[in-house]
């Protein structure tokens, strides 16, 4: 007998095979090895008295349709109608931003950032002497990154925090766009360590990382053209949705990650996965980068109030 | 963490200056437009599923493999794609030999985003045995020669081998149908697979300059650009992905500039990919039609007279 609960925990990562009817709030988590879709359909149709059809998956129909769900198929809900996402939030509301600086003592800067509920550390060391005389630049500063999650970041333990594929990709990336930023030209031979550190992740890590990273270096007094924001937007059930969260991200639907220069108004890094045709992917575009502004005019408010506290402790 | 190597390959201060200066006059070394890609060769081997590319001097090549293996716990009816990257310093002095390095991780990590998140292969028909056997296909990728633009070489080295790999045909057997009897390609013949689209990535540089624009660019180029973007676009108008990791900022119209490229780009490159599939399965289907050893007609009356008229 299937039990109407609220179900807080979600099981594995990008999932299509799980069917969940978001009904006023509650979630139905269909057994996976004890029913198949169709028995449990049936079931939650005697109970509730709603009529569920399922229909052949979705996701294997040729390419020519990219977003056309058959009305008949059991509908994965993001946004419900009155227009409200699956926490609460509006389809163009960010999460709830907080930016600590100064967090890591040891560190030449350092800096926490939270988007929600994704919270990630970011310290950074330099310009320091290059540790290893063979990868010395004689004219420019070498930027060194390294991402790793912490163990306890995500729902399952995760087995191999750092040296994944995953984590070096993101390295790379975070490492190039802070490259792009920091003026390395003025220090030459020297050396400067990013390390960023996921503490809690639910969606959104890598744009929180930039962001934290943006932070630690600006407390660690590291010549920059520019800060680099980023934030994250995605498309599901034909709404360009910003700031997806964990649930949203894994829905299967495209991810956009955006990250842009917000005075020179350029943009820095970009990345997409999943299907979308050119004009949504504007939008969608556009709307993340609306949200790396706003993340930018809150970074510059805790960059000003952090200032006045230095000028206030040495009494200026 | 990655470091340079000190063996890392450097492009000297006049050859950089060389290339800026002759993009300004939309010159490239190669006597190639800015928006002109190389000359592309695909070639195919004896097996099924292995491709050789040639993008103008870099050069890849593809294998597909598939085995019988148990599924993800969460998708169980859903087969398992998976792409390896291998670049020996072979290709480039710069690559370190074993441990892949951050390119060979981004390279991978690219083209299995075009490939699997956009669902251009179709994972469900992978499916034996719901939970208990699905077939894994692995792509293996080896750069043999680094041109630049590795990305795209790869892509579409992948993409043909997927396009030419013939799986087993396998049937459930046993007590309770739960055995899996795998049928060798003798007696029955290999299954291709769904390919659905086929996501074509397309590289551009971008130079220090707001207007320098260029595609598909080479060694040389790629070290003295100031970033680079790889765009997944497949021949219907989809972007599967975008990659641009870091490196020169640019505006935004220029970057939907570049998507409007890629998409124009990605349609002539298809089309190339298709052609030279059909070459080879018709080719293919030939070589399964001579079961007998040639047998030319050869006139014994017309030799014996010449061996005695000698």
């Amino acid at each position: 007998m299937m039990q109407v609960r609220p179900n807080l925990d979600y099981e594995g990562p990008k999932s299509h095979q799980h069917h969940r009817a978001f009904v006023f709030g509650f979630e139905y988590g269909f057994l996976k090895e004890k029913l198949d879709q169709k028995e449990a359909a049936k079931r939650a149709n005697e109970q509730l008295g709603f009529v569920f059809d399922i229909g052949p998956n979705p996701w294997s129909k040729p390419a020519t349709s990219s977003f056309g769900c058959k009305p008949s198929l059991v509908k994965m809900e993001y946004v419900s109608p009155e227009g409200l996402r699956l926490d609460g939030r509006r389809p163009m509301e960010m999460r709830q931003i907080r930016a600590e600086i100064g967090t890591v003592a040891r560190a030449d800067g350092s800096a926490v950032f939270e988007m929600g509920n994704t919270k990630v550390i970011a310290a950074v060391y330099g310009p320091r002497e290059v540790q290893n005389r063979s990868q010395q630049i004689s004219d420019q500063a070498l930027v060194r990154c390294e991402y790793s999650m912490a163990n306890f970041s995500t729902g399952d333990r995760m087995r191999k925090p750092k040296g994944d594929r995953r984590s070096t990709e993101i390295s790379l990336v975070i490492r190039q766009t802070m490259e792009a930023c920091i003026l390395t030209h003025l220090m030459p031979r020297s050396q400067i360590d990013i390390f960023v550190q996921v503490l809690q992740a639910d969606g959104g890590t890598r744009s929180a990382c930039i962001n934290a990273a943006t932070l630690a270096l600006a407390d660690a007094g590291i010549p920059m053209r520019d800060i680099v924001t980023s934030c994250s937007a995605g498309y599901l059930n034909s709404t360009p949705l910003l700031d997806l969260n964990y649930i949203e991200d894994s829905a299967g639907g495209p991810d956009v990650t955006v990250g842009i220069l917000p005075k020179l108004d350029k943009v820095t890094l970009l990345q997409m996965d999943a299907k979308l045709p050119l004009d949504i992917f504007e939008n969608v575009m556009g709307l993340a980068t609306e949200g790396c502004k706003a993340v930018a005019n809150y970074i510059r408010e805790v960059l000003l109030e952090n200032t006045k506290q230095l000028e206030y402790r040495r009494g200026l | 963490m990655e470091g340079r190597l000190a063996n890392a390959w450097r492009l000297t201060a006049n050859d950089k200056s060389f290339i800026r200066t002759a993009l300004l006059s939309e010159i490239r070394i190669d006597g190639r437009k800015p928006y002109e890609y190389r000359k592309i060769v695909v070639k195919f081997g004896r097996e099924d599923g292995s491709s050789e590319v040639q993008l103008g001097q870099t050069r890849v090549m593809g294998i597909v493999t598939a085995q019988l293996v148990q599924p993800y716990r969460d998708r169980p009816k859903e087969g398992i794609l998976s792409i390896f990257t291998e670049v020996s310093p072979m290709a480039d002095p710069s690559f370190e030999p074993g441990h892949p390095g951050e390119l060979a991780v981004e390279l991978g990590r690219i083209i299995d985003r075009g490939l699997r998140e956009s669902k251009a292969v179709d994972t469900e028909s992978l499916c034996v045995l719901a939970g208990k056997f699905v077939w894994a296909i692995r792509i293996d990728l080896h750069i043999l020669d680094n041109g630049g633009n590795l990305v795209d070489a790869a892509n579409i080295a992948a993409l043909a081998a997927l396009l030419t790999f013939r799986r087993p045909e396998c049937s459930l057997g046993g007590e309770d149908g739960q055995e899996v009897i795998v049928h060798p390609p003798e007696i029955r013949e290999p299954l291709p697979l769904i390919v659905h689209h086929l996501p074509i990535a397309i590289t551009f540089g971008f130079f220090s300059n707001d207007s320098i624009l260029v595609i598909d660019p080479t060694h040389n180029e790629e070290a003295v650009m100031g970033g680079r973007m790889t765009t997944t676009v497949n021949a219907n108008g989809d972007i599967c992905a975008i990659q641009k990791a870091g490196g020169e900022g640019v505006p935004q119209r220029v970057i939907m500039q570049c998507l409007q490229l890629a998409t124009a780009k990605a349609a002539g490159i298809t089309k190339q990919i298709k052609e030279a599939v059909e070459v080879y399965n018709t080719e293919r289907a030939l070589r399964k039609i001579k079961r007998h050893p040639t047998s030319t007609g050869v006139n014994v009356k017309e030799r014996q007279d010449q061996s005695v008229g000698k």
